[in-house]
């Protein structure tokens, strides 16, 4: 064991991040896993347990935790919270009933001491669909200035345009670390 | 980092490990061990085919299914990462195999199929790490109760199962563990009408596991149970868990506590901190019992030092702390929309300066207890509790207020780096200092107080006896330089910069270790990269390279003159040179010093040699041997450095040089030990070097220097001779310069030749004589004398073999360099050749065994020279006379001297022109690769030989030597040979080779030839069935009765020896039965039953038993009686005194032999 010893582990160890993904049920969040993936979505159903799934992004090996949003599992959520390097928060952008509940839960959140010094990233989803709430309300709404997080208007949109899905988020996950 | 490709594997599979021999040649100084750096594909593919077919695998190979996967992992083990592309293919694969319902009650629990796949996942997880493995196990909660029945049947089992089954058990609690993982309220898989819930079920089945012995599977069953507990339904639980966990540790008393140990530090770790913080007290009360109780056992001092930190992590809240050093902003988001740079260096300024302080200011007295037993264990003697003690001194210090961290630096700094501090202290202290430097809670302002131990660190080393600890300190200096590179901006950096760069370089140059040395050049490239500013850094990056490194004689030749080129660094050179390498305490080291300056004095003469002046002479009157010899053999190698540039030296220290063997003597006069060995191999090498610096000599001063050359090459120690060897070429080379010091020197050495005490001193003086000038001429006394002690002629240097053969090299040589004129050549031509004829034939013996193979060596060598240079004058009958010994020799038993002999054949065999070479393109083709002679099958070859004339008789003798000896191997294939030939020999060619072969038993030399050929006989015998129809005709065979009768007859003969030669003869009793020898041999071995010796009756009445059964009337009452009789023992006393076996011998002999020659009369 000697310093040669350290630089390997850490090469190796420089190439692995931890990314959960979290938000309310239904706003999306196996279909943006699936979507980064590139696999199909057409059959996404609820998630009542977690998926983990290891997806390689410029030599970094992106491992993916997307657990399921049910109100009964949100208590379940600070099971997940070792070394996580970013958190991706799914927002349902149609979800206007509950996007203070959407508010809440992230505050909650990032009130964690286990997700300190993690990234955050506010994924407004379902932009596409015509009454969404545009993104700068929705950052607004969640009063992100405090938290020091990238800008949300360069955000990716999930939408029909696939392309420009996946340009941006590159970008932004490019941001993310 | 560089590309190893791997070894196809083969049809075993077994040599993966093997680099491609091209590699190898390209860069081998580089290669210490083998690392892969990528998958290989045929690797992969055996990996992912074991993985599919475990379905349908047989299940008798199982076992070597499981040996394969394994091995094929261990492979990738140091670089566990390159299987990932594997990993969740195979783990896919193999967990779907797994059947965990199925066997609901059976006695097995598992079927054979899922318990492999079980055991190829456990040998996965071992490999990779459980936390990566573990991600891709299905886990879906229906999983859940199978696996927990499973388990809890493999905990109801027998307890021979219970131990044995770990690995398939370790990897379902793993399995279980990403079950639990779920989102999932556990309660509501409990049915209501069972007694406990599944979460206890859980807890009841895994608590036993911990108290089994040591192994892997604490680690499972303490993360599940740590799993279990941090779930919201679990929490409740904790507190009954860690009383029970504390009970146990309490009745445990002496019995070490791994498993209880391990799973308080997986609560600690996962289980939330405010559900853990209450029982913090409780937990750190226990883990101070076992600190007092088992701190003896190093395992549980890093387990206790984890406990600590954690402990301590618990108790405080992970902020980050404010004040915490940060290199600049290292946000790109920042940096991209904030290009104004005032706006960066003001933020800069708020965090470093004005922001708030954070950081707990008054920490609970557990956590400075536990800080202080952190700081106890980073002097402590294992390495693995010093490694775990930094970290947790470390992540602790992250989360305290900015005045504590202070104090646990300056502490730090002031406790572990004194100078008589071990080195476990001053390593713990590094490996502290480079966690803090890199989580940022190093400041600045410490940096002046620490670069000062981290220089003195650098080149640390504790003398323990003839050796030194720390290396490690060395490296983990380097460590703390790399974290400051990583952590510090340039400017914080700047002033310690150079010394920094002219440390490291020193470091991976000169350091003892390869390690270190790659550490070092590891941490200036970081340097180099991420701070910058350093002069020259990219080129000497490139030079002191990772892999340049790892070669020590070429950092001290090449690559510090290579560093040298630029100046600025080479007075850091030499100074390091000079203060830690001259006077290294590892003498090799000193040797290497010794070639760096050599080196350096080539390219800067004037420098090298004022700081040689000014440091190395003063060593020189230091009385302690090893600086004595650290000096003078760097003083050597500078002065020849200097002289191959023709650098001019003051002449008055050129006297003192050249005096200075002579200053010296007295010292090696009087140590008689280790250091006067030291001193005079130090002193042989200054004198060798000196010698070809052409000072003015004269003959005073050359005497005292072949003082020092004579006392090295009489040495008894080899490692000596060799070094005084080396010497006598050069030193013995000036005579030529120095008139009338020539005869003085020879004859003092033919006095030591003439009268030597031991024989070493006559070996080194044939040596230095070896190695006269042309110019000096020989006497022919000289030749008479060495001739005398070649022949053997004084009976107490009988033994005296090496002298000899040194004598027989030196005499070689003198005669090739000499100029005799052609009368006096002729004269002396005759006599060296029958000397070396004698030398040929030297067969001396002793303790050690065939001694005289080194004169025969050198003879066949000597033979071969004269050969070569006097084709013109040898006769053809030399020739053949010579030829035949040497082929004789390269039939012998010892590989290395047939390897000689016939790379002297081969030579011999170039010249054409010499008279009478027969068949020479058969030896030609024999004789082609000498380097395969080594290998005892070659003897084989030779058999062609055996029927060729001049050489068939020495071709038969050499074969026999070998035939007859005892390694089995070489006697083999000799036998082989042997047996070949006679199968197809004509009768007359038999019967010459017997004529040759009896010549054995009746030579002087008896013993060492006869015994062979006894042990020959009895297999080459019945191939020559003329001799055995007509046995009377041969007086071969008379001859070789009378001899074992001889033998036999002798009252002390040996038993062994008796053996052989009932086993050479009885061949004999398958002749004519008429014949008078077959009735010679019945004797003799009759007479053999009554031999002392029970061993040689037993062999006797074998013997005869197996002759009578072949007989054409078999007499059954005799056969009987062979049989029955005890011929093993002393036997029951029968009347008369006689006992059972002397009854027994009288009465077949009556039969045998009284009988037969009654009938006969």
């Amino acid at each position: 064991m000697g310093l040669l010893t350290v630089i390997r582990k850490m090469r190796a160890k420089e190439r692995e991040i931890r990314i959960l993904i979290l938000g309310l049920d239904n706003a999306g969040k196996t279909t943006v896993t699936k979507k980064f993936l590139g696999e199909d979505t057409s059959k996404v159903e609820p998630t009542f347990g977690f998926n983990i799934e290891t997806v390689e992004f410029q030599n970094f090996n992106l491992n993916l935790w997307d657990v399921g949003g049910q109100r009964s599992l949100r208590s379940y959520w600070k099971n997940y919270f070792e070394q996580t390097e970013a958190l991706v928060w799914v927002v349902d952008s149609t979800d206007r009933e509950r996007l203070q509940m959407c508010a809440e839960e992230l505050g909650k959140l990032l009130q964690e001491e286990r997700l300190l010094g993690a990234t955050l990233l506010v994924f407004a989803n379902k932009q596409d669909i015509r009454s969404a709430v545009k993104c700068e309300d929705i950052a607004k709404n969640f009063e992100l200035g405090r938290y020091q997080v990238a800008p949300l208007e360069n955000l990716p949109v999930l939408g029909n345009n696939w392309r420009k899905f996946t340009r941006s988020d590159d970008m932004a996950l490019r941001r993310c670390f | 980092m560089r590309e190893l490709l791997l070894i196809e594997p083969g049809p075993n599979g077994f040599e993966e490990k093997i680099e491609s021999p091209q590699q190898m040649d390209e860069d081998e100084d580089g290669v210490i061990g083998c690392l892969p750096s990528h998958l290989q594909t045929s690797h992969r593919i055996e990996i992912q085919n074991i993985s599919t077919n475990v379905r349908f695998e047989d299940e008798k190979n199982f076992e070597k299914v499981q040996e394969r996967f394994k091995k094929l992992l261990e492979i990738y083990a140091e670089q566990p990462s390159l299987l990932d592309p594997l990993i969740p293919e195979t783990v896919f694969n193999l967990s779907s195999v797994v059947n965990l319902t199925a066997n609901d009650g059976h006695p097995k629990i598992l079927d054979e199929r899922s318990a492999l796949a079980l055991m190829l996942l456990f040998t996965l997880i071992k490999i990779r790490g459980y936390k990566t493995i573990m991600k891709f196990l299905p886990r879906e909660i229906h999983h859940l109760k199978p696996i927990v029945s499973c388990l809890e049947q493999y905990g109801n089992a027998s307890p021979a199962l219970q131990s044995c089954r770990i690995c398939e058990r370790t990897t379902l609690l793993y399995w279980l563990t990403i079950v639990c993982m779920n989102p999932f309220d556990l309660r509501r898989l409990d049915a209501n009408d069972q007694e406990t819930s599944t979460l206890k079920r859980i807890l009841i089945m895994v608590k036993p596991l911990l108290s089994v012995t040591h192994s892997t599977i604490h680690f499972a069953a303490a993360r599940l149970i740590a799993e279990c507990i941090a779930r919201a339904e679990g929490q409740h639980l904790c507190k009954e868990v860690i009383d029970d966990c504390i009970a146990k540790i309490c009745t445990n008393g002496q019995k070490e506590s791994f498993g209880e140990l391990i799973l308080i530090l997986n609560l600690l770790k996962h289980v939330p901190r405010q559900v853990i913080a209450p029982f913090v007290n409780e937990i750190s009360s226990i883990v101070s019992l076992l600190f007092e109780k088992q701190k003896s056992n190093p395992l549980i001092r890093k387990y206790l030092s984890k406990a600590a930190r954690r402990i301590s992590l618990v108790m405080l809240s992970p902020t980050l702390c404010q004040w915490r050093y940060q290199r600049g902003r290292r946000k790109l988001e920042e940096n991209i929309t904030n290009n104004d740079m005032s706006r960066i260096s003001e933020l800069e300024a708020n965090m470093t300066q004005e922001g708030p302080e954070q950081g707990e200011a008054a920490p609970d007295s557990l956590v400075q207890r536990c800080i202080g037993l952190l700081m106890q264990f980073l002097n402590d003697n294992d390495t693995a509790v010093r490694w775990s003690a930094a970290k947790g001194i470390g992540r602790i210090t992250e989360r305290l207020h900015r005045e504590l961290a202070a104090q646990i630096v300056s502490t730090l700094l002031k406790n572990n780096f004194l100078s008589t501090n071990g080195y476990a202290s001053w390593h713990g202290g590094c490996l502290a200092l480079a966690e803090l430097s890199w989580r940022g809670a190093l400041l600045p302002e410490h940096l002046t107080a620490a670069f000062s131990v981290i220089q003195n660190a650098l080149t640390f080393e504790e003398k323990v006896g003839r050796f030194a600890w720390g290396s490690c300190v060395r490296d983990a200096a380097c460590f703390v330089l790399w974290s400051w590179a990583r952590a510090y901006r340039r400017e914080d950096l700047q002033q310690y910069l150079e010394k920094t760069a002219t440390g490291l370089i020193c470091c991976a140059l000169f350091d003892r270790e390869i390690s270190v040395r790659r550490a070092a050049s590891a941490t200036f490239q970081e340097l180099v990269g991420r701070v910058g500013g350093i002069s020259h850094g990219i080129e000497l990056l490139t030079l002191v390279d990772y892999f340049a490194v790892s070669n020590r004689r070429k950092c001290f030749s090449l690559l510090c003159v290579a560093v040298s080129e630029f100046y600025e660094y080479l007075p850091a050179l030499l100074d390091h040179l000079i203060e830690f390498k001259v006077c290294h305490w590892d003498e090799k080291m000193r040797v290497m010093c010794g070639l760096a300056f050599e080196s350096l004095a080539t390219r800067y003469p004037r420098e090298t040699w004022a700081r040689i002046l000014r440091t190395v002479f003063p060593l020189l009157k230091k009385a302690h041997v090893p600086v004595m010899h650290g000096a003078l053999f760097t003083l050597a190698h500078t002065l020849r450095g200097l002289s191959s540039v023709n650098f001019q030296i003051e002449s008055h220290i050129v006297k003192e040089l050249i005096i200075l063997p002579r200053a010296l003597q007295p010292q090696v006069n009087s140590n008689k030990n280790l250091q006067g060995e030291l001193l005079r191999l130090a002193l042989s090498h200054y004198v060798a070097l000196l010698s070809e610096c052409n000072f003015p000599i004269d003959a005073e001063e050359f005497n005292s220097w072949m003082y020092i050359v004579e006392s090295c090459c009489c040495d008894e120690k080899e490692a000596i001779r060799l070094a005084g060897n080396e010497a006598a070429e050069k030193v013995v080379g000036l005579l030529r310069n120095i008139p009338n010091c020539a005869p003085i020197v020879i004859n003092n050495l033919i006095r030591v030749l003439k009268e030597p005490s031991r024989e070493w001193q006559r070996g080194g003086a044939c040596q230095i004589l070896e190695n006269l000038p042309i110019s000096v001429p020989i006497h022919s006394d000289l030749i008479d004398l060495f001739c005398t002690i070649i022949t053997r002629s004084v009976k107490a240097e009988e033994k005296w073999a090496f002298a000899r053969a040194c004598a027989v090299k030196s005499l070689s040589q003198i005669c090739k360099r000499q100029r005799f004129n052609s009368e006096e050549w002729a004269m002396i031509k005759k006599k060296i050749f029958n000397v070396f004829m004698v030398a040929l034939d030297d067969y001396t013996e002793d303790a050690r065994g065939d001694i005289g193979r080194f004169v025969r060596c050198e003879a066949m060598k000597a033979m071969t020279t004269m050969l070569c240079d006097e084709k013109e004058t040898i006769t053809k009958d030399e020739v053949t006379q010579v030829l035949c010994q040497i082929i004789q020799q390269s039939a012998e038993k010892i590989g290395r001297l047939r390897e000689t002999a016939a790379t002297c054949i081969k030579t011999i065999l170039v010249s054409t022109t010499l008279p009478g070479l027969n068949n020479v393109d058969l030896l030609r083709e024999l004789y082609a690769c000498p380097d395969l002679f080594i290998y005892d099958k070659q003897l084989y070859s030779l058999r062609p030989l055996l029927s060729i004339k001049p050489y068939s008789a020495s071709i038969l003798h050499g074969l026999v030597l070998s035939a007859g000896g005892i390694s089995e191997v070489t006697a083999q294939f000799a036998l082989q040979a042997l047996h070949e030939y006679l199968d197809s020999a004509t009768e007359s060619e038999a019967e010459e080779a017997m004529a040759i072969l009896v010549k054995f038993i009746q030579s002087p030399a008896s013993p060492r030839l006869s015994l062979p050929l006894l042990r020959v006989l009895s297999t080459i015998l019945p191939r020559i069935p003329h001799l055995l129809t007509h046995p009377d005709r041969s007086t071969e065979i008379l001859n070789i009765l009378t001899y074992c009768r001889k033998v036999l007859s002798n009252p002390r003969v040996s038993p062994v020896n008796a053996r052989l030669c009932l086993n050479a003869i009885s061949p004999l009793l398958l002749s004519e039965p008429r014949s008078s020898t077959w009735k010679f041999t019945m004797t003799i071995i009759v007479s053999c039953l009554s031999c002392p010796y029970p061993a040689v009756r037993c062999a006797s009445a074998e013997t005869l038993t197996e002759a009578l059964c072949t007989m054409e009337i078999v007499d059954d009452e005799l056969i009987g009686l062979l049989s029955d009789t005890q011929w093993q023992g002393s036997g029951t006393m029968a009347k008369g005194g006689e006992t059972e076996w002397q009854r027994a011998a009288l009465e077949i002999h009556q039969r045998l032999i009284v009988g037969d020659t009654r009938a006969d009369g």
